[in-house]
């Protein structure tokens, strides 16, 4: 087994110098934090003694928020659409493309609530090396659409974390169980978190994971299925005045995990059992009985597991159509696969193991930790990133990308499923004689019609030559990072301008708002927060400046020596530019440096490239 | 840019499957933005997009559709919509498209038959654009790949 608990004094700690890099797994209703070293990963534990952490914030007052995951890159619109029934305290009026939350008389974005429990996780793995941890791998469901996953970089960043990757939950959760089991061949991944559902298709082999195909529904989870039972409860006439929905959330949950291992619950025992775990505030447990007098029968209502089934049989259903899609999608029959692996805490329910094992004929593979094996993948992966090791992930996008063309439709330039990165070029022309400038709006989604997709971006496109209609030709390449990020670049042909076009994300947050947010989660003057990114400017400079060395000292004979002489003056002036007390004066010597290096760097790809390829120029391959 | 010459495979439609993933996981331990590291920014910034560039080849020589459109592509044969205003479909492509999309119209066909039918006509059509190609005869390659098209469409609908 992979997970290995260590003895205080024990665990094996990385070298003095090196930096630490943790993998987190930021759940809808838990979240973990872990370590990796010689691909042997384990979870942190916190204050209190637990790998899990609950997502929750709590304030002095008691007041509490949680399943905010939800609500990650989503706006106003979505969730009046989708999420008004769960219970969350939205201010409508102050919420727009991000949403606001009402929280100790105070306004916080998902992505702030977020980042609070990120700044948890950081703590306890920086109590537990005893030094700074500032890099990480943080798992996103791999149906998280742009918005969703640039959401949770930012909420990294006020946490005052560098994400080395996002990668999908799945995806850590087979790399952490197939190096465990030294699994090969094709296995699906099926993961209901809290608030999110997740199926992946993957073929493990001797350190490769591909994904095939990937699927899933942002906003379905555990959760949903206590929410049919708060609904039934409701329906049974089950309400009181002191009880309000939080409470009945968490009687519907009690409910919903005793019929894991009971065939039958009553209410009034469960309500109990909660009061007993002081769950509930002592103020509703004096009004228990009052609680129970309201309801349609003497003292008790019994619950069973048959009657729960019925209630959440659509849910359910939903989730065997999401895996029968992904495998159509990923061309494999149900037949070929090795195994199932069950992944997130809402696969405890016999209900979905049962719907699983009918659909599938194969019993699923429970046989690891649902709840940590994501954020132990996550820890094996950054592992990979900083010290290396033998693994390598190769993920798909889970959404098509496309532009929205003449009608109001939709043309994907890059199709779900394709292997990340990836980039597409596509080229347009001026429909009008002199026309400057041009609109473009990039789209995320299945549906045919662009009003019925995410919209990621809308951007002028300016500076175009004015010229007779149809002779203005303009390259636009959308390109996603590895971690399923956008980038949009467009160049005018004629003139060879190019401009690298910043997507403004139509949802989350501006870059000031950010800077905004960055300030006052500091809790520190201003004075600092001017300081800290001083400091990471100087860092980054500094970085750079011993890359580019490195390289020259390899491959300084690739090129001519005053190309050398000049790039080793851009470093020397460089190095001046780092004494500055000025930022941006940084920021821009590193610009001017990497720009001045970029030919340099084009040989030493075209050499790395030439192994392979037989000594052509990268360009021309 | 030549995907076959990436990959280092001999330019022909026959390729085996296996060492075509042999050779994308061998191109992608190397260049994967994962497998990076110490680079200038320059560098990653390239690697990245040649990282994409092995994922986009691997794609389309996998999919035995693309892999022809490749084929051709490389030879400066246009075939596909976007590009194309040279070459167009055979009578004998078009007589096959107005049989076919009538037969599935009609309830009183077996529809596991013409299944069965469209996959040998797309295995002869690919095994005639095979021999074409390695004969040099490029216009009748372009010629069978309408045909291909849209065999492979049919198939994909039945």
């Amino acid at each position: 087994m992979l997970l290995q608990i260590h003895e205080p004094g024990q665990t094996p700690l990385p070298h003095q110098n090196e930096e630490i890099a943790v993998g987190i797994d930021l759940g809808t209703t838990n979240s973990l934090v872990a370590y990796s070293s010689e691909e042997k990963p384990f979870c942190i534990k916190n204050d209190d003694g637990s790998e899990i952490t609950p997502s929750i914030l709590i304030a002095n007052n008691g007041e509490q928020i949680s399943s905010f995951k939800r609500l990650m890159g989503l706006g106003i619109e979505d969730y009046k659409n989708k999420l008004q029934n769960f219970g969350f305290n939205v201010d409508e009026e102050k919420s727009d493309k991000i949403i606001y939350l009402n929280f100790e008389n105070k306004k916080i974005t998902p992505v702030e609530a977020s980042a609070e429990i990120l700044k948890k996780l950081k703590h306890c793995a920086e109590k537990h090396f005893e030094k700074t941890v500032n890099k990480a791998v943080i798992t996103v469901p791999a149906y998280f659409n742009d918005a969703q996953r640039q959401a949770t970089k930012d909420a990294a960043k006020l946490a005052g974390l560098q994400v080395l990757r996002l990668i999908n939950e799945p995806t850590a959760a087979a790399l952490a169980y197939g190096l465990d089991k030294g699994s090969e061949g094709t296995y699906a991944v099926f993961d209901l978190g809290g608030g999110t559902f997740d199926v992946s298709i993957l073929s493990m082999q001797m350190g490769v994971f591909k994904v095939i195909a990937t699927g899933g529904d942002s906003l379905l989870g555990g959760d949903d299925y206590d929410n049919e039972i708060v609904k039934h409860l409701k329906e049974l006439g089950i309400r009181n005045q002191k009880l309000d929905f939080s409470d009945l959330r968490k009687l519907a949950k009690e409910i919903k995990e005793s019929l894991t291992e009971k065939e039958e619950v009553c209410i009034n025992s469960s309500l109990q059992a909660l009061a007993k775990q002081s769950i509930l505030t002592s103020e509703t447990n004096s009004t228990m009985d009052c609680f129970v007098a309201e309801a349609p029968r003497n003292d008790t209502i019994d619950f069973t597991r048959s009657k729960f089934y019925e209630l959440t049989n659509h849910l359910t259903q939903k989730t065997i159509k999401i895996f029968e899609e992904v495998l159509t999608q990923a061309d494999i029959e149900v037949e070929d696969l090795q195994g199932v692996v069950m992944v997130g805490g809402s696969t405890r329910m016999p209900v979905i193991r049962e719907a699983v094992e009918k659909f599938t004929g194969k019993k699923p593979l429970t046989d690891i930790n649902p709840d940590t094996v994501v954020a132990l993948g996550a820890a094996i992966q950054a592992e990979t990133l900083t010290r290396g090791t033998n693994n390598l992930l190769l993920d798909v996008t889970p959404l098509s990308l496309g532009l929205e063309t003449y009608g109001g439709l939709m043309e994907v330039l890059i199709s779900r499923n394709t292997a990340i990165p990836a980039s597409h070029s596509q080229k347009f022309t001026t429909y009008e004689d002199g026309q400057t400038a041009m609109k473009i709006q990039v789209l995320q989604g299945e549906r045919e019609f662009a009003k019925d997709c995410r919209s990621l971006a809308l951007f002028n496109l300016i500076g175009i030559p004015p010229m007779p209609a149809g002779t203005a030709i303009i390259e636009v390449t959308l390109m996603l990072d590895a971690d399923g990020i956008l980038s949009v670049r467009a160049k005018e042909e004629t003139t060879g301008k190019e401009q690298i076009v910043e997507v403004k994300p139509n949802y989350g947050l501006t870059s000031e708002e950010m800077e905004k947010m960055l300030v006052s989660s500091m809790e520190q003057a201003r004075d600092d927060i001017t300081k800290r990114l001083l400091q990471e400017a100087r860092v980054e400079a500094d970085l750079n400046i011993k890359n580019l060395k490195k390289a020259l000292e390899v491959d300084g004979e690739l090129i001519p020596d005053e190309y050398q002489n000049y790039l080793e003056n851009q470093i020397k002036k460089l190095q001046n530019t780092m004494r500055s007390e000025n930022r941006e004066e940084i920021e821009a010597g590193i610009f001017a440096l990497n720009k001045a290096a970029h030919e340099f760097a084009d040989m030493r790809v075209s050499k790395a490239f030439s192994k392979y390829v037989g000594g052509k120029k990268v360009s021309e391959v | 840019m030549n995907f076959f010459t990436l990959f280092n495979l001999l330019e022909q439609f026959d390729l085996d499957l296996k060492t075509l993933e042999q050779r994308y996981f061998e191109l992608q331990k190397e260049f994967h933005p994962d497998r990076v590291k110490g680079k200038t920014e320059p560098e990653r910034l390239l690697l990245v997009r040649k990282s994409a560039d092995i994922n986009q080849g691997y794609r389309t020589l996998k999919n035995k559709v693309s892999r022809v459109e490749h084929l051709l592509e490389i030879k400066n044969i246009f075939v596909t919509r976007e590009q194309n205003n040279t070459y167009k479909p055979s009578q004998k492509t078009l007589m096959l498209q107005l049989e076919f999309s009538e037969r599935i119209e009609d309830e009183s066909e077996d529809k596991e038959k013409i299944k069965l039918e469209v996959k040998e006509l797309l295995n002869n059509a690919f095994n005639n654009f095979n021999k074409y190609y390695i004969e040099g005869a490029f216009e009748q390659a372009a010629s069978e790949y309408f045909l291909i098209k849209f065999l492979s469409k049919v198939g994909n609908r039945s």
